[in-house]
């Protein structure tokens, strides 16, 4: 933001958020397309925007802070599978060890995954496609992750640096989408990404570089040169008013009914055509014809599927994947199908599912949370692996999606009843990630000693919170330096400004070659 | 010619100096203005308040020995006066939603001085810090209050209160009710000091 406001350019006026002040909602997610409106039509024609570089980066996010020790369970064999059976207690899936009042017959629930090289493990029994995949080597495990200023275990907790109000909420979330832990949140590692290379990458760009299906989110906020652009579930974001996709205001030819709805959007177009000298009528008038500009990019791109023979809802039907995350992602595959649209040869996507605050009938709400997780990405996972066979210039390895999480939840549970018992707030989590270019079927990082008050335990208290052995920097570089950013250049530090702390994330030593 | 510049040079010279002699003095006043505020942060411990010197809008932003809404004691810790004394109404007799209330004020009061809530999730890591363990040792609560059974703030039933950390400024606080267990419907919880409501 300049000193001097009297020199301030109507782009940076934009920038500075003056659009959001003038309650024009979701259309201030097309601000950073304000050069691109006459490109626009161009795009929709030229179906050689985007080549065979092609990468896209998902991020699923579990708002609410997953209890990811219910996720990777150690079964019957495990050196740790008699702590997890006394220690979750009431919690606890049922996992082939015998506890006499929680799993009398030593009854084993779990989805059993081959771990490369290592003990047995299950996975929560409503991850079976998740399981599947990890199986089929389609998905890896990033084990204990987490928020962390600097290095620290727990002899060094109470004397280094620590994540900024660690254990709560919105701390949290901000720091894993920043992945910086000890400063105050200016910007997501996407954007920041972005930033740097959207002009490199992207030349030919329709539309922005990172979308979100799930609403405005910190890890695409606060870049200097691209915005997140919101879309919903089954495509772009209308104009309110004129009826679903335009329909009480359009006809099928696009030409505008008669009625006053329809008269009323033709007026509204017409003055948005209209050339302003005052900034800011000015500048909300370009965000207004942005926006539909973007609308006619994504719906194209949205409809690219039938052309390639695809029917992206027939895959998520079959894996019975209806949820609301299930629909974020189906739209993220029809984006990723219809990418020449988009014209970008980068692309970032954002979805999210919330409700795993569980501290309090955990057993009630995680299968159900878990089921439509697994769903979703078993269907998304297939939807990948179609369009490979469908589309010569798309290959499964083009996607690579991660998920993440506030932070894990305490390995004791709060309570003895199976029913109304939950967990709290923890910090070491586990990530997986999935796609053609993950190295799949195998735990990265390094796992926890699952021991309350052993050696990745907090010093404080006794509810096992794992001290996370790999940052959110490192988990992060590794991503980042798949979709382009070289390893150890100045771009990854200043991405990752705090990474250097950290043991370099691409030598074995790290074991975080998952991609 | 030769000494009208030997003159308007001595000028040039003497107002060179008077102007260092100003910058200089002007130095010594902010040093001096600096030493003064070292030695009020180190001034020794009292166990007495004094009446107030100066008006400050947060004590801890620069320590004040003679603020009267602190009492330094001789270990070293800082009893922050008006949060010692909103926490001695945490009574066995205090109707429970006060009880919140009062809470929400203590940690009010942390936040006060340090821009954010207390760190952790874990009641007794609450109430340590609450009762001094914090990096100016200040004291938020009366360490002899009833409602503090071992090293956990309790509520009138006796049971150690919920702590739900949403942000650094907002935490949620839960009371069992009277029937001593967690979310069943007659728990008691706020997100601040004005929002105390039976919830499940």
């Amino acid at each position: 933001m300049p000193k001097d406001l009297k020199n301030i350019s109507r782009r940076q006026f934009l920038k500075a958020g003056t659009c959001g002040a003038m309650t024009i909602g979701p259309l201030v997610n097309t601000i950073a397309q304000l050069s691109l409106i006459n490109s626009a039509a161009a795009s929709v024609q030229n179906p050689l925007l985007v080549g065979s570089d092609y990468k896209a980066l998902v991020c699923i996010f579990l708002r609410g802070g997953c209890d990811m020790n219910n996720v990777i369970i150690p079964i019957a064999g495990n050196s740790q599978a008699e702590a997890y059976a006394s220690d979750r207690g009431a919690v606890g899936i049922a996992n082939g060890v015998v506890n006499a009042t929680y799993n009398p017959a030593g009854v084993d629930n779990t989805i059993p995954i081959n771990a490369q090289g290592g003990e047995p493990y299950g996975l929560h029994p409503s991850l079976v496609n998740l399981a599947a995949m990890f199986n089929d080597g389609d998905a890896s495990f990033v084990t204990n992750v987490g928020t962390l200023a600097e290095p620290t275990n727990k002899n060094g907790y109470s004397t280094t640096s620590l994540p900024k109000q660690l254990f709560s909420h919105s701390d949290q979330v901000t720091q894993w989408m920043s992945s910086i832990a000890d400063q105050p949140y200016t910007s997501g590692w996407g954007a920041r990404v972005s930033d740097l290379y959207n002009d490199t990458w992207n030349a030919n760009s329709q539309t922005s570089m990172m979308i979100t299906a799930a609403g405005g989110n910190q890890f695409m906020q606060g870049g200097n040169s691209v915005n997140q652009y919101s879309v919903t579930s089954t495509g772009a974001i209308s104009l309110a008013s004129f009826g679903s996709n335009y329909g009480s205001a359009l006809n099928p030819d696009g030409s505008y009914q008669t009625g006053s709805t329809g008269q009323r959007l033709k007026a509204l177009e017409r003055i948005m055509q209209y050339s302003h000298a005052h900034i800011i009528e000015e500048g909300y008038s370009e965000v207004v014809r942005s926006a539909r500009a973007n609308e006619e990019i994504i719906t194209q791109a949205i409809q690219i599927e039938s052309s390639l023979g695809i029917d992206f809802d027939t895959i998520f039907t079959a894996y019975g994947a209806d949820s609301g995350i299930a629909n974020e992602l189906k739209a993220v595959a029809r984006l990723i199908a219809g990418r020449e649209c988009l014209g970008n040869n980068r692309q970032i996507f954002f979805v999210d599912l919330g409700g795993f605050d569980n501290h309090a009938s955990i057993n009630g709400s995680l299968p159900g949370l878990l089921d439509q997780l697994d769903r979703a990405i078993g269907a998304f996972n297939a939807g990948m692996k179609e369009l490979a066979t469908k589309d010569a210039n798309f290959s499964y390895d083009k996607v690579t999606t991660f998920q993440a999480s506030d932070f894990n939840r305490t390995w004791t549970p709060n309570g003895t009843n199976i029913v109304t018992a939950g967990t709290d707030h923890a910090w070491g989590s586990h990530s997986f990630a999935f796609g053609g270019a993950v190295n799949g079927g195998s735990f990265y990082g390094a796992y926890p000693e699952l021991s309350v008050g052993g050696l990745d335990d907090v010093p404080s208290g006794s509810r096992g919170r794992w001290i996370p052995t790999t940052s959110v920097d490192q988990f992060a570089a590794v991503l980042a330096n798949w979709f382009g950013v070289p390893a150890g250049s100045s771009e990854m530090q200043t991405i990752f400004p705090n990474l250097y702390r950290f043991d370099d994330p691409f030598a074995p030593a790290a074991n975080l070659g998952f991609l | 010619m030769k000494i009208q510049l030997q003159i308007g040079f001595g000028i040039l010279i003497a107002a060179v100096a008077l102007y260092l002699y100003f910058q200089l003095s002007q130095l010594g006043k902010v040093r001096q203005s600096e030493e003064t505020t070292i030695e009020q942060a180190t001034a020794p411990s009292k166990t007495e308040t004094a009446t107030p010197s100066t008006k400050l809008q947060n004590p801890y932003d620069t320590p004040d020995p003679a603020d009267p809404r602190i009492t330094r004691l001789k270990n070293g810790n800082v009893l922050y006066n008006p949060s010692i004394e909103a926490s001695r109404s945490l009574s066995k007799t205090i109707e429970p939603k006060r009880a919140l209330e009062t809470i929400h004020e203590l940690i009010d009061h942390y936040r006060f001085a340090y821009q954010e809530n207390p760190v952790g999730v874990e009641n007794f890591e609450f109430t340590e810090q609450l009762l001094g363990k914090n990096r100016l040792r200040i004291v938020f609560i009366d360490p002899e209050s009833e409602a503090i059974q071992g090293n956990q703030l309790v509520d009138t039933w006796g049971t150690p209160y919920f702590f739900h950390p949403l942000s650094g400024q907002k935490i949620e606080i839960r009371s069992a009710g009277p029937d001593r267990q967690f979310w069943t419907n007659d728990d008691i919880q706020s997100a601040n000091s004005s929002t105390v409501e039976a919830t499940m």
